[in-house]
């Protein structure tokens, strides 16, 4: 016990706070002397960490806007000294993970968008979010962003997704189709929200319409998953008041039997003690989340 | 905020246009209660939920002794029995 002690009182004395000191400022100096890379947005400050201390800084280039090579003049402000390259883009978004987002519209000089996958757990978002630096993509386009934990920086259009779902769309929303009224197949129910939200846009004096209980079953079941945070798959009625309803949470697709009128589960999909009709649809989420049972149904 | 920032069309669209929201299982019957009503935050201790919720539906606080509070990433939450698996 002494000789814990002893330690304990040592191992500061041991740190020189002096030196420590010089040797950050040296670093600093070394590591603000280096240009870097990063992604510049008008009004708005840059973030870099070199040598594991991160700066926020000014760019005295108040009009530019894009990727950017930056020098520090010091530790709170940058000079661009010119264009990044493609390469260097690539390999600034190769340090971030890779989220697909759906494109909504313009609102205060800012690209908004929507996660294409709710259940990604890399990040919790809910609700849009805006996208920097895009390349003017379309309204309800698919796109790849990275996310640097702060902001969406657009890369690209994804090219998996069928790009006729988003033309779909916007004939719909140009054609002035109601949300319970659109029919486009192979739209996914986030891609249905992003409609619904530039559909209310145009037509402020409907909102009344969404503003109180969903009325549909398919909407009531869709509120119930994403009240915790899951989404709807597909939806089947088996008839006698029950429906089969795939969803999705945190990336595992789960399979349960609903009673319609209440969301009442008749059967789980997983054994729970012959208890299923103790938890609705909304708490069968967590439910399924504490399990960590994932049905390959 | 305008009523036509892209938050507020997400709560119009989703139906959602009030705060977060507890979702209750409870007896084998539902509801839904704004967090603001039950003077309750996302971050509100278990017990203080279990508590706010037992007044709310006017029940004993240790009916709720078998219950799970669940915490969502949007800030809702949910109160629900128990699971029992196998």
């Amino acid at each position: 016990m002494t000789r814990v002690m002893k330690e304990k009182k040592i191992a500061p004395s041991s740190i020189d706070p002096l030196a420590l000191i010089n040797r950050i400022a040296s670093e600093e100096s070394r590591a603000l002397a280096q240009t870097f890379v990063a992604p510049v947005v008008r009004g708005k400050q840059v973030s870099v960490q070199v040598e594991g201390i991160a700066y926020t800084m000014s760019v005295k280039e108040r009009n530019f806007e894009g990727w950017a090579v930056l020098k520090a003049v010091n530790p709170k402000n940058a000079t661009v000294c010119g264009a990044a390259t493609l390469d260097q883009i690539r390999k600034y978004f190769d340090l971030l993970p890779r989220f697909r987002l759906i494109m909504l519209d313009q609102f205060e000089q800012r690209l908004w968008s929507l996660q294409a996958n709710t259940a990604d757990a890399r990040a919790q978002i809910s609700g849009p979010v805006p996208l920097y630096l895009a390349q003017r993509p379309n309204r309800f386009e698919t796109v790849c962003a990275r996310f640097d934990g702060a902001s969406f920086w657009y890369e690209c259009v994804d090219r998996r997704r069928d790009p006729s779902v988003a033309r779909a769309l916007r004939d719909a929303l140009h054609a002035n189709i109601a949300p319970d009224q659109l029919r486009v197949p192979n739209a996914v129910p986030q891609e249905k929200l992003a409609y619904r939200m530039l559909w209310l846009q145009k037509f402020p004096d409907m909102r009344g319409r969404f503003s109180s209980t969903p009325q549909t079953d398919l909407q009531r079941v869709e509120s119930a998953l994403n009240h915790a945070g899951a989404h709807l798959e597909g939806m089947w009625n088996e008839g006698a008041d029950q429906v089969l309803v795939r969803y999705v949470v945190d990336g595992h697709s789960h399979t349960s039997r609903i009673r319609v009128s209440d969301l009442t589960v008749v059967s789980a999909g997983i054994c729970l003690s012959g208890l299923d009709q103790d938890f609705d649809l909304a708490s069968l989420v967590g439910v399924m989340r504490e399990s960590g049972y994932a049905d390959e149904y | 905020m305008s009523t036509n920032d892209p938050t507020t069309l997400y709560n119009f669209a989703n139906g959602t246009d009030s705060a977060a929201v507890l979702h209750l299982r409870f007896q084998g019957r539902s509801r839904d209660i704004a967090l603001d009503v039950l003077s309750l935050t996302a971050s509100s201790a278990d017990d203080q939920v279990r508590h706010a919720v037992a007044q709310f539906v006017d029940v004993a606080v240790t009916d709720f002794n078998h219950t799970v509070v669940e915490r969502h990433a949007n800030g809702n939450l949910t109160l629900r029995p128990e699971a029992v698996f196998g």
